[in-house]
């Protein structure tokens, strides 16, 4: 219970903490101060009147005793101090030193009190603190001194130093130094947490210096799993664990965006670069469902909650659970995978405070270019086949003479090409008792966007306490929270879209011959008289959206008998949303100005309320060990809305609803609830670390099912074998560290579908005008399906585990196979619209996804330099099984939904013409049709050299859409992959980090993905690959240019031309770091200090269409992909 | 050992007491939808259920595509498939839909027709639902047999459209199970005829007259607009004789009038005048439409989707009843609309035109003007624009303005009571014509010369001409070729614009200059007979083979 090694450190510690100058102490005491409670003057100890009443009880109970009733607490070896002694003591106001008295004979035992802190030692030994050591007389012993270092010769404090098979022994001090009288031909045994322990024989040596290695043996590693923690060794579920250091250092703004690629199986794919945008689609094992929401469970600290709120300093780790075994503890909405997140807690000793900081910019990663204003009129005249551009226009908008009336503008460059500042700021205090402690963490997060008047800004604090109550009784006490506020630029009013997407979709759009800002201050109009994203930037339209979040938790932990440990867990999570945004009135010119102007401003209140109690219990007997575990759990929550509308602003200074006009405002409100209530438990069973087994089942009530179906349960079982703790594997242990097979079954569920899936309800809001009158309607609008139930995936995992040279080389593989049932799914596409309805979820259809996972790790010290490399790869492969009701039969034979769901197929595929190239002239399109009739795409008439040449694939001699369509490709890659090489030498450190998928398709629609489509522009690749009359090509890259209305024309059909490659290695982060000499730092009591620079995302290489993101499929109203570059400096005292 | 005790007594308590309050919360129900029961059991209730009959799929407060065929955008874009207007969104290339009905490129796969389709069904799914339940409210029989008259006459109204462009359809009068939705079979047109006829003829005996309806009722329907209904089925199924009954006894009643004002009609101030039969309903900001965003110029910051074609503007006769024609000398190509009949200026935009204190100006050499015509720009491709609807003055939201759509109005049943006298043979007196066609084109505002042509084979032309002109871009002209048959002839060949004389920029048709120096805007090759029904929407025949 009592770990002596730990109080040792302690001690030493405590003496730094004593070493600290005043002014510096009261400085952090003054910091701290509302935070937690202060160590005890020194005075304590001769202050303190304790009284006691105790009969037969044993020395460690009373001592205990002693803890609990004062702030004394104690060290000692219960190996050298026999603490099971039972005595009585009866003492009344007693000072510490004469209960102690009476307690020990003075021949035996010492002690030494150091505040609150009371060391016990036997007489006859060292003195554990090492300044004593040289009083003691040791006459027929000798005396060795020395200094345990680390492999980089930092010194190591607090290290064990004994004479081995004595009780003879000292830590080092904060030089790493150790003096210690031994016997003739003592052996030292040194060891410390985390560093491989050696033995070295003294000799005739008076003075030892001692290197250790840190212990690269990964198998005692805790793993957070559900409801508890696991040492790596005995997990048998599929867990992937990334720690805080893997997080550290990287700016990201988002704590989603450091996910990526760093676990196999779990696929982040980002769309939007906009900063403070949501988490972007975060996949554990390929999507499961498509039908209910295939999001992860994310639990922070056993609360559901948006991973980015958690700033990524306060993570201690991230755990995925990813198979049913390890998942299934969370039942109903574990089916696709659930991610714990647990911030971190205080720790004993001293306050150590931390400091990460960094700052930098951030810019597109990459911009479509497009073409100037003269070659856009050149290529404008080619595609409508007219003179509309006239040499004399070209030849003005070339050489710039009248900008105001032939101008060349470069929306994307100078709107989006820009740079933002990015600054990130964390300060941590942690420290503590061994009863109370404490971590509080302050952060500050601002991250400009490409676009002016773009800004997200985040407030973080967070402070976990820890606080022993008794000796049984344990209160965890998490508050959190982050204030954040997203600014974006907004359209003036009159313009049919309104945000910053518009201004982005139309910075994309808007070809370069229309002027932004005109030589005599008024703003160019645009295409549609409404001016443009140049113009409307400068308006004093904005949308706003602060947040406020207040998340509470406590958790108590009781311990009525030793093993057994109840808990109760109460948690209270808080957010108000404001979002507003003012479209202001905006002069363009004399004769335009942009208008009415409108403010709508709406609230979203969300309330998470938890109840949980768990009892674990486990026991070891010889060699077995079981654990059991039951639970229960109770989670609702409740959103409510309120918006109002006004318009008419009698100006743009006033921004407030009651500014607007009275004649016309609007208001609406409404919101949701829904609550989840289940029970849970879990056995666990090992012999002798080498068979593990594990059975889970958990039964979820949600109020999203009807009365008849609500309750759900979800089993799951799993097995493992440590065939490396064989006896007959004893042969290879040296080099075989360890080697596990294991297995898992198990299903789980899903109920990530609208709170009101069942009720069959006539909707409100269908309004209709009668008699001047808005009158309230309403209509069943919707077909609900009364007897839905969960969607459940049954998941088999098999996995192996090698570790190699104590971890020198680690492997794991494993296989999953999940299956998803009664998918939750609205057939919309499979119904005839003929019902007249809308169609909510129902249990029709199933699904697979199976994939292989590999993770390998190697890393290797020679000398001062040290590397590792990791990577990780995963192959997913998706397939709809079954669609039940949406089971239509195509003409072609494809039985699916006729769009993106196919028996047989990835789901979100791509369904599509073959195409062959392009026409080159008449004969090749009279000779074409004569085979490939592809008039029901194409009339002949219309086709031109240049157009798509459709591929008739049932050879019936046509193309038409019923027989001649095939699936192109999936937007869910196949493959994903990630690799990272890290290597320090001496002082400095780098990493890269590349994270990339293969097997996965994009496309690029509307404004993005088309030349002239609605008044759009054209960008450079398609001019420059285009259909050519002139030097005409089979397989142009962009066929025969056209001007294109709403539509993406007879060229643009969904083809293979269009379902572009989207695989792409990506360089994520690339970082070099310097850490400055400890004893520089020292002398400023900085116990680490480390300076880095990183850069996050700096290069992709694809195929995708140039200046687009791959993972980008947008038809223009798209954010960039964002590169940060930072450089930032950690700081440790 | 005690404090254990309490310890652990407590907490099975805590943890009891949660457990059994806490099961009851798993019954959460919506906050703002109303239960089945709670629905029908009131006439306030009810009436939102009708509300939502009404309302079908018609957007408020933005802008609408072909959401119903009651709505602006579903109505009046029907225009851009008939020889009056061109849709700027189909480009040079004929890129749109709705352009694509009648260009000879109609598919299966067009997504205007399964937009009709889904939105019909929609709200034939809401009437249906409506009828099969109002019985049960709990009010005066008259009250349920005029609401449930309402929602049967909404109904018809579907299978009345489905009909006359589909043809054959699933004639579907209850509610249905998606399996049921996805195995109906189809009815043929005559029996769906015969469904809204019966309908029809019916409500038209429950239904109150126009003249009955209170201010607060406007905008709901009546005898009158089941008759107007009744009078289109029976003319475009040929029983002119019982067409002509239909439209008589609207005239009879007298409820309606000729307003003196054409242009007032059609503009948020005057939509309620008595000549408006039945609108649909709109009102400024709460529950505007986007017409102004979709169809004024871009002076005004309007996309100018409507873009009237030569051909209508053709259509107009010389104010002294002449035919029009580029040599008569009342012709003058710097005004366009001078010395014309009034309703081309009240309906059409042309070049120089005042319109909302601006000049709209889209001579395509005009390279300063927003509107210029062919550079690209948003704005016009034929040279001309829609002035019919607009209220000039409006500084409103262009996705809120207030103005009705006009569905029927005695105009349209004056001159189709004269169509089904004249096709059913009744001899024409010049009584007749002045009592249908002539009231239309003699009212104050336009006060065209009266037609006296009483021969039939003479007046039929003549009749259809001021149909067309009158009616202009209010979603007839396209049904009408349909059924008169002659949409193989009108629409195919070339369609111009306006007239540009001495203009540097002008689109020829394969570089061959127009006589009447007329902007080419696109060539249709409507297909006779394919092109005279719709096909059944692509998706609906994967689903369900029955409507293959």
């Amino acid at each position: 219970m009592i770990n002596p090694l730990n109080k040792q450190r302690i001690c030493i510690l405590y003496d730094l903490l004593n070493k600290i100058p005043l002014a510096m102490r009261m400085t952090l005491l003054l910091l701290c101060l509302f935070a937690f409670q202060l160590h005890s003057e020194l005075t304590y100890s001769q202050q303190t009147k304790i009284s006691l009443n105790m009969r037969n009880s044993s020395i460690e109970k009373i001592l205990q005793t002693i803890e609990e009733k004062s702030e004394f607490y104690f060290l000692y070896n219960s190996k050298l101090i026999d603490v099971d002694r039972k005595t009585d003591i009866r003492v009344k106001e007693e000072s510490i030193a004469s209960i102690l008295n009476r307690l020990f004979n003075k021949e035996d035992v010492e002690y030494e009190v150091q505040g609150t802190q009371i060391i016990l030692h036997p007489k006859e030994m060292n003195r554990v603190a090492p300044e004593l050591v040289e009083n003691v007389d040791q006459q027929q012993k000798r005396r060795v001194s020395g200094i345990v270092q680390d492999e980089h010769g930092e010194p190591i404090i607090g290290a064990n130093v004994m004479e081995k098979e004595t009780s003879n022994g000292t830590i080092t001090d904060i030089n790493g130094s150790f003096t210690l009288q031994i016997e003739e031909n003592a052996i030292l045994q040194v060891s410390y947490i985390g560093y491989e322990s050696v033995e070295i024989r003294v000799d005739n040596r008076s003075t030892v210096n001692i290197q250790l290695k840190e212990d690269l043996q990964e198998l005692d590693q805790l793993v957070v799993v559900g409801y508890g923690v696991q040492k790596k060794a005995n997990v048998v579920g599929s867990i992937s664990q990334i720690s805080s250091e893997q997080l550290e250092n990287r700016p990201v703004t988002a704590l989603s965006n450091a996910l990526a690629g760093q676990m196999p199986g779990v696929t982040l794919i980002q769309r939007s670069g906009k900063p403070g945008a949501s988490p972007g689609e975060l996949r554990v094992r390929g999507v499961g469902s498509f039908g209910a929401s295939p999001d992860a469970l994310i639990l922070i600290d056993g609360i559901p909650g948006n991973i980015n709120d958690v700033s990524p300093e306060e993570v201690a780790s991230i755990s995925v659970l990813k198979d049913a075994a390890s998942a299934a503890i969370y039942g109903a909405r574990a089916a696709n995978g659930v991610i714990l997140v647990v911030t971190k807690s205080g720790s004993e000793g001293r306050i150590k405070v931390g400091y990460n900081g960094y700052g930098g910019f951030v810019r597109a990663a990459t911009l479509p270019e497009y073409l100037l204003s003269w070659e856009y009129a050149l290529a404008y005249n080619e595609a409508s086949g007219t003179e509309i551009y006239t040499p004399e226009m070209i030849q003005k908008y070339k050489n710039g003479s009248d900008p105001d009336n032939y101008p060349n503008s470069n929306w994307v460059k100078d709107l989006l090409g820009g740079r933002g500042f990015q600054t990130g700021h964390d300060l941590t205090l942690t420290g503590g008792t061994n009863m109370n402690n404490y971590y509080l963490a302050l952060g500050y997060l601002s991250q400009d966007g490409i676009i002016e008047k773009n800004n997200y800004s985040r407030y973080n604090v967070r402070a976990n306490m820890t606080s022993t109550l008794t000796n049984k009784l344990k209160l965890t006490t998490r508050i959190a929270g982050v204030v954040s506020e997203i600014k974006e630029p907004a359209v003036p009013g009159g313009k049919a879209t309104t945000g910053m997407d518009a201004i982005f979709s139309n910075a994309f759009r808007f070809p370069s011959i229309y002027a932004g800002k005109l030589s005599n201050g008024d703003y160019g109009i645009g295409p549609e008289g409404n001016g443009t994203s140049a113009a409307w930037l400068e308006s004093a339209s904005f949308y706003e959206e602060p947040m406020w979040r207040a998340n509470f938790n406590a958790n108590l932990d009781y311990n009525p008998i030793k093993d057994l440990t109840l808990s109760a867990i109460a948690g209270y999570n808080f957010s108000q949303k404001e979002t507003k945004l003012f479209r202001s009135t905006f002069r363009l010119d004399d004769n335009m100005t942009m208008a009415p102007s409108s403010l709508e401003q709406e609230g979203v209140r969300l309330v998470y309320k938890t109840f949980q109690a768990t009892a674990n219990y486990s026991k070891e007997f010889v060699g077995h060990t079981i654990g059991a575990l039951a639970g229960y759990s109770f989670e609702q929550q409740e959103q409510r809305t309120m918006k109002g509308m006004r318009d008419k602003f009698p100006g743009n200074d006033l921004p407030y609803l009651d500014a607007g006009s009275p004649d016309n405002q609007q208001t609406s409100g409404g919101g949701y609830n829904w609550t989840i209530l289940s029970v849970f438990g879990r056995f666990k069973y090992d012999y002798l670390n080498r068979y593990l087994l594990e059975a889970t089942v958990r039964r979820d009530g949600s109020s999203r099912f009807p009365p008849t179906k609500k309750y759900g349960t979800f089993p799951s079982f799993a097995a493992g074998w440590r065939i490396s703790e064989e006896q007959f594997m004893q042969s290879t242990s040296s080099w075989l560290t360890n080697l596990k097979v294991k297995g898992s079954w198990g299903i789980l569920g899903n109920q990530n579908i609208g709170n009101y899936p069942w009720q069959s309800m006539y909707n409100l809001g269908q309004n209709y005008a009668i008699g001047g009158v808005f009158n309230q309607g309403s209509a069943m609008a919707t077909y609900s399906d009364p007897t839905i139930h969960w969607e459940s995936t049954r998941t088999t995992d098999a996995g192996v585990e090698i570790l190699l040279w104590k971890g020198l080389l680690s492997l794991d593989a494993s296989y999953f196979y999940r299956h998803t049932t009664n998918i939750l799914y609205k057939p919309t596409s499979s119904v005839s619209s003929v019902l007249g309805m809308n169609l909510s979820e129902m249990n029709t259809g199933s699904l697979k996804n199976t994939g292989w996972e590999f993770d390998i790790s190697h890393r290797k010290l020679l000398g001062d330099f040290e590397y590792n490399i990791s990577g990780n790869f995963t192959i997913i492969r998706n397939k709809v099984m079954d669609l039940g009701v949406g089971n239509v039969q195509q003409p072609n034979g494809l039985i699916g939904n006729g769009s993106d769901l196919f028996i047989g197929y990835p789901m979100q595929s791509y369904y599509g013409y073959k195409t062959d190239g392009v026409f080159l002239d008449q004969n090749d399109i009279d000779a074409w049709y004569e085979k490939n009739d592809q008039s029901s795409l194409m009339p002949k008439n219309s086709a031109r050299p240049g157009d798509v040449r459709y591929v008739d694939i049932d050879g019936d001699g046509k193309v038409t859409a019923a027989m001649d369509r095939v699936i192109l490709g999936s937007q869910i890659p196949t493959y994903t992959f990630a690799f990272n090489i890290g290597a320090k030498y001496k002082r400095f450190d780098t990493s890269l980090f590349f994270q990339g998928v293969a097997g996965v398709k994009g496309r690029l629609t509307n404004y993005a993905g088309f030349a002239f489509y609605n008044l759009g522009s054209i960008q450079r690749w398609m001019w420059e690959d285009r259909f050519d009359s002139e030097n005409p090509k089979r397989y142009p890259a962009y066929p025969r240019l056209q001007i294109l209305g709403n539509s993406e024309g007879n060229n643009g059909y969904l083809s293979d031309l269009w379902a572009q490659n989207a695989s792409y290695l990506r360089l994520k982060n690339i970082q070099v770091g310097y850490t400055l000499p400890t004893k520089l730092l020292n002398m400023w009591h900085i116990n680490n200090l480390r300076m880095y620079i990183s850069v996050e995302d700096p290069a992709t290489w694809t195929k995708y269409p140039k200046g687009w993101d791959p993972e980008a499929n947008t038809g223009g109203d798209h954010y960039p992909r964002l590169a940060t570059y930072t450089i930032g400096v950690n700081l440790k005292f | 050992m005690k404090m254990k005790k309490i310890y652990n007594f407590t907490l099975i308590l805590i943890m009891s007491y949660c457990f059994s309050s806490c099961v009851g919360e798993l019954e959460v129900s919506p906050l703002t939808s109303l239960d089945q029961d709670v629905v029908w059991s009131n006439e306030a209730n009810a009436m939102t259920v009708l509300m939502g009959c009404y309302k079908g799929n018609i957007p408020y407060n933005n802008t609408g595509f072909e959401s119903d065929w009651l709505s602006y955008s579903g109505l009046m874009f029907l225009e851009f498939a008939s020889d009056n207007a061109f849709d700027r969104r189909a480009t040079t290339t004929g890129n749109s839909s709705l352009h694509k009905l009648s260009d000879g490129t109609l598919n299966a796969s067009n997504g205007s027709i399964n937009n009709y389709w889904r939105n019909a069904y929609l709200k034939i799914a809401r009437c249906n639902r409506f009828i099969e339940n109002v019985d049960k409210v709990p009010t005066q029989q008259p009250v349920i047999d005029r609401m449930k008259s309402e929602a049967r006459f909404l109904r018809a109204v579907q299978y009345f459209y489905l009909s006359q462009y589909f043809g054959d359809v699933p004639l579907v009068t209850n509610t249905l199970t998606p399996e049921e939705a996805n195995l109906v079979e189809k009815n043929t047109k005559a029996q769906i005829i015969l469904f809204v006829e019966k309908e029809l003829n019916e409500i038209s005996e429950i239904l109150p007259r126009y003249k009955d309806l209170k201010a607060s009722e406007l905008g709901r329907s009546t005898a009158q607009v089941s008759l107007a209904f009744l009078g289109r089925l029976y003319l475009a199924d040929k029983q002119f004789t019982k067409a002509a009954q239909a439209y008589k006894k609207i005239i009879d009643w007298g409820d309606n009038q000729i307003d003196p004002d054409y242009q007032s009609i059609f503009l948020p101030a005057n939509k309620h005048s008595n000549e408006n039969i039945f609108s649909t309903q709109y009102l400024e900001s709460l529950a505007g439409n986007g017409l102004t965003q979709h169809a004024l110029p871009a002076i005004s910051k309007g996309w100018h989707l409507i873009c009237p074609l030569g051909s209508l503007f053709e259509a107009y006769d010389y104010v002294d009843g002449t035919p029009f024609s580029y040599e008569n000398s009342l012709y003058d190509p710097t005004d366009l609309s001078k010395n014309r009949d009034p309703r081309l200026r009240y309906t059409l935009l042309v070049n120089n035109a005042d319109f909302a204190g601006n000049k709209y100006i889209c001579h395509p050499d005009s390279s300063r003007s927003l509107d210029q015509l062919g550079a690209g720009k948003q704005t016009t491709y034929t040279g001309f624009g829609l002035r019919k609807y607009f209220d000039e003055g409006y500084s409103g939201n262009l996705l809120q303005y207030g103005a009705n759509t006009v569905v029927v109005r005695y105009a349209e049943v004056l001159l189709g009571y004269l169509e089904a006298e004249l096709e059913a043979g009744t001899v024409i007196t010049r009584q007749l014509l002045d009592q249908t066609i002539n009231l239309v084109r003699g009212r104050a505002t336009v006060n065209m010369p009266p037609v006296i042509e009483t021969d039939r084979d003479k007046l039929r032309p003549i009749l259809r001409n001021e149909r067309r002109v009158e009616l202009a871009l209010e979603g007839h002209r396209y049904w009408d070729l349909l059924r008169w048959g002659i949409a193989h002839e009108v629409l195919n060949g070339d369609f111009y614009g306006a007239p540009f004389p001495g203009a540097k920029n002008m689109r020829k048709k394969g570089g061959q200059a127009d006589p009447n120096d007329r902007w080419f805007v696109i060539t249709r090759n409507f297909r006779n007979p394919q092109d005279y029904q719709w096909p059944i929407p692509q998706s609906e025949q994967d689903i369900n083979p029955n409507l293959r």
